[in-house]
């Protein structure tokens, strides 16, 4: 078995059914051991984010504050695969995949509260104010010392996957939207989404911060600006696609249509997949990613944390909803359902009034994004395996690559790092498993008024 | 020479010696706030000054003191007399003693009045309303000697006013004030403000000892008591049941100082 097979084989498996099973149960799980803060708590939660949000630029001291914490995660989150993932949901699993989206999301809600809870509460906090945090540190320091190499082995999955994901999937998205829509030379692209990624990365997590925070909202401008007019074309449709999305989530029958012009006929398996992997992987609840840049937050406690991990999902959830809704309600999914989820977004997208343009400047804005916020990540994982010297030597080659990514090529490479960003999973949910008991008692201190209490170093 | 502190050996005792003894001379008594003298001659009072009082006013004055260092010297200095020596006035001198005794004031009289916590109606007479106007502001001592009416009567309304809450001695610390941004502490604690410990340290140390921190919002002040946790720079925590009380919202700025408890 050669090295692409064996990559194929494990791929299949960490993006599978069983999979998913696991994402849900963990997720299940950690909603027990904390009480379903996303259904009790989603009041505080909300207040204590959104509701705060004229605190966004007031620090607690240290590096970051926990809006800006909170849009490094996002800024990796929401990415392309809101909009053309969100749209290859429906082509594969029909509209009945987006109730099953919600359940995950609501499930998931948990296990990203967790991991911030958790990236907070185990940092290393050093002596000219920098932290190191996430699934890495976590694992290392709350199971313990016996478990340092599965520490590791999640440091070196985030090191090499972000070069992936983090990198030459969204350069190649960015290269090609740019390409496409306003042809423009993926040479070019190369060379300027590099000297953006690399001056960006140079000045570190507060640098990453200020261009997460200003990112963030023009991402959710630039996907109002798309969607609304063509909610607002497809308004009489929007009724019909909710039932649809209740009508048609454990079975789905058309006489004729879809991509093959033949009759569609999806099971309840098909459509779960496709609307519980949306609800997963877009989100990266459960992948740890998102808990990195959590831990770099500055913040009275772990638990306040945790509300911006709920409140990202939220607004995840928003956007990917908005988005698979536009997609039922303009009817186009019937046309290509089972087919190129690519071509069935650009065809959506040409009844905009700014027409793909407008699909391909989003797409460009997302991949950058989620670009910077992934490198730092690639190197946080880095630097928990080889320490402060690995930093520039890391953030040369993930610029290196930046601008290689436009001009395609590195397939496998690609496949590779997209399988290592599914195993980042495995060592994270363990460790939330393993810490959901920690996680509970954090909770339930945050809200009996206790101060906290952070671990003994060792 | 004779030396001490009234806090070891109180004036009306004191001066019960030195009557014994039909000693003559001064007593200097040194509070940090004002000087006081006390002139005798064959034992007796004959002429008294504190601050800007002078006779029995200012024996009235002298006699509620509870602490301040004395120094009596045998050589009387001065030739005004402005108290009759005699039985009558050591009586009087008695009286106003047993009368200090009655009224409770705090012992440390550098402690500034200012308005209490307590707001809205309340049944004053007119000359306790014009104390509690006047005194705000003052020391304690400042008060007793700047008033209308004698140390004692003042005593007496700043007692009830204290008593009643509408005035607070506090201490005058020359800290300003931190602007803090509130934060909202969950749980069912009430009357805390959890402060960064840095800050809690910084404060311990200018203060010297325990201490309070009073917390003034734009229509209102509370005393609440500190509590240090860790990454709270820029904020203070509060309990949601003091914030409702004070009026108070997440994000809003207050100004917080600390005071001896």
């Amino acid at each position: 078995m050669d090295i692409l097979t064996l990559n194929d084989y494990v791929n299949r498996a960490v993006y599978g059914e069983w999979m998913m099973l696991v994402f849900i149960l963990v997720g299940l799980y950690l909603s027990l051991r904390t009480g379903f803060p996303q259904l009790s708590r989603l009041g505080v939660a909300l207040r204590e984010t959104l509701g705060a949000i004229r605190e966004r630029f007031l620090s607690f001291g240290g590096q970051i504050t926990p809006f800006q914490a909170a849009m490094v995660a996002m800024s990796a989150t929401i990415g392309t695969g809101h909009i053309i993932g969100m749209v290859g949901a429906v082509v594969l699993g029909g509209p009945g995949a987006v109730l099953w989206m919600w359940v995950a999301y609501l499930v998931g809600m948990a296990t990203k509260f967790s991991e911030a809870v958790l990236a907070v509460h185990f940092r290393r906090q050093y002596t000219d104010g920098s932290v190191l945090g996430g699934p890495m540190v976590y694992i290392r320091y709350g199971l313990g010392r016996r478990m340092a190499w599965l520490a590791a082995l999640f440091a070196l999955f985030t090191a090499i996957a972000a070069f992936g994901i983090g990198n030459l999937s969204q350069a190649g998205a960015v290269g090609a939207a740019l390409a496409q829509e306003f042809n423009v030379p993926p040479a070019v692209t190369g060379l300027l989404v590099a000297l953006l990624v690399g001056i960006l990365l140079a000045g570190g997590i507060r640098s990453v911060a200020r261009f997460a925070q200003m990112v963030v909202p023009l991402k959710l401008a630039l996907f109002l600006l798309a969607v609304l007019p063509l909610i607002f074309i497809h308004l009489e449709g929007l009724p019909t696609a909710l039932a649809l999305v209740v009508s048609s989530a454990l079975s789905f029958q058309a006489a004729a249509g879809g991509a093959a012009g033949a009759a569609v006929s999806l099971g309840l398996a098909e459509i779960l997949k496709a609307g519980v992997g949306r609800g997963i992987f877009a989100n990266e609840a459960g992948l740890g990613s998102a808990a990195i840049a959590h831990a770099q937050a500055q913040v009275d406690h772990p638990v306040r944390q945790g509300f911006w991990g709920l409140t990202e999902m939220l607004l995840s959830l928003t956007v990917t909803t908005l988005m698979a809704l536009t997609f039922i309600a303009s009817g186009l999914w019937q046309r290509f359902l089972g087919g190129d989820r690519v071509e069935a977004a650009r065809a959506l997208f040409a009844e905009h009034p700014l027409g793909v343009a407008m699909l391909g400047l989003m797409l460009a804005v997302f991949a950058l994004g989620t670009m910077v916020s992934w490198g730092f990540y690639g190197e946080e994982g880095a630097a928990y395996l080889f320490g402060e010297g690995i930093r520039w030597p890391y953030r040369l080659t993930f610029v290196t690559f930046a601008f290689v990514g436009p001009m395609g090529g590195l397939a496998a490479l690609t496949s590779v790092a997209d399988t290592l960003n599914g195993l980042m999973a495995i060592p994270n949910l363990v460790a939330l498993l393993a810490l959901g008991g920690l996680v509970g008692r954090l909770v339930r201190e945050f809200f009996s008024g206790m101060p906290w209490q952070p671990p003994e170093e060792d | 020479m004779l030396s001490g502190n009234l806090a070891e050996f109180p004036l009306l005792r004191l001066l019960e010696t030195l009557m014994g003894a039909a000693r003559g001379g001064v007593l200097r008594i040194e509070h940090p706030s004002f000087v006081g003298s006390i002139y005798l001659e064959g034992g007796h009072p004959i002429h008294a000054e504190a601050g800007g009082l002078r006779g029995l006013e200012a024996l009235e004055l002298l006699a509620g003191l509870k602490s301040a260092p004395f120094r009596f010297d045998s050589e009387p200095n001065t030739r005004e007399r402005s108290i009759e020596p005699g039985l009558e006035t050591h009586q009087l001198i008695v009286h106003q003693f047993e009368a200090w005794n009655e009224i409770k004031l705090p012992d440390n009289w550098t402690l500034t009045l200012q308005a209490g916590s307590i707001q809205g109606p309340t049944q004053l007479s007119p000359l306790e309303a014009s104390v509690l106007a006047q005194v705000q502001g003052k020391s304690l001592a400042q008060a007793l000697m700047s008033g209308r009416l004698s140390p004692l009567e003042t005593a007496q309304v700043l007692s009830k006013l204290l008593r009643m809450g509408l005035l607070e001695a506090r201490n005058h610390l020359t800290i300003e004030p931190e602007p803090l941004v509130v934060l909202t502490l969950y749980g069912g604690g009430q009357g805390v403000a959890a402060i960064d410990e840095e800050l809690f340290v910084r404060w311990q140390g200018l203060v010297g000892g325990g201490f309070m921190v009073r917390l003034r919002t734009k229509n209102q002040e509370a005393t609440l008591r500190p509590e240090p946790r860790i990454n709270m720079q820029g904020r203070v925590g509060l309990f949601e049941r003091d914030l409702r009380q004070l009026r108070l919202s997440r994000g809003v700025s207050v100004k917080v100082w600390p005071e001896v408890r």
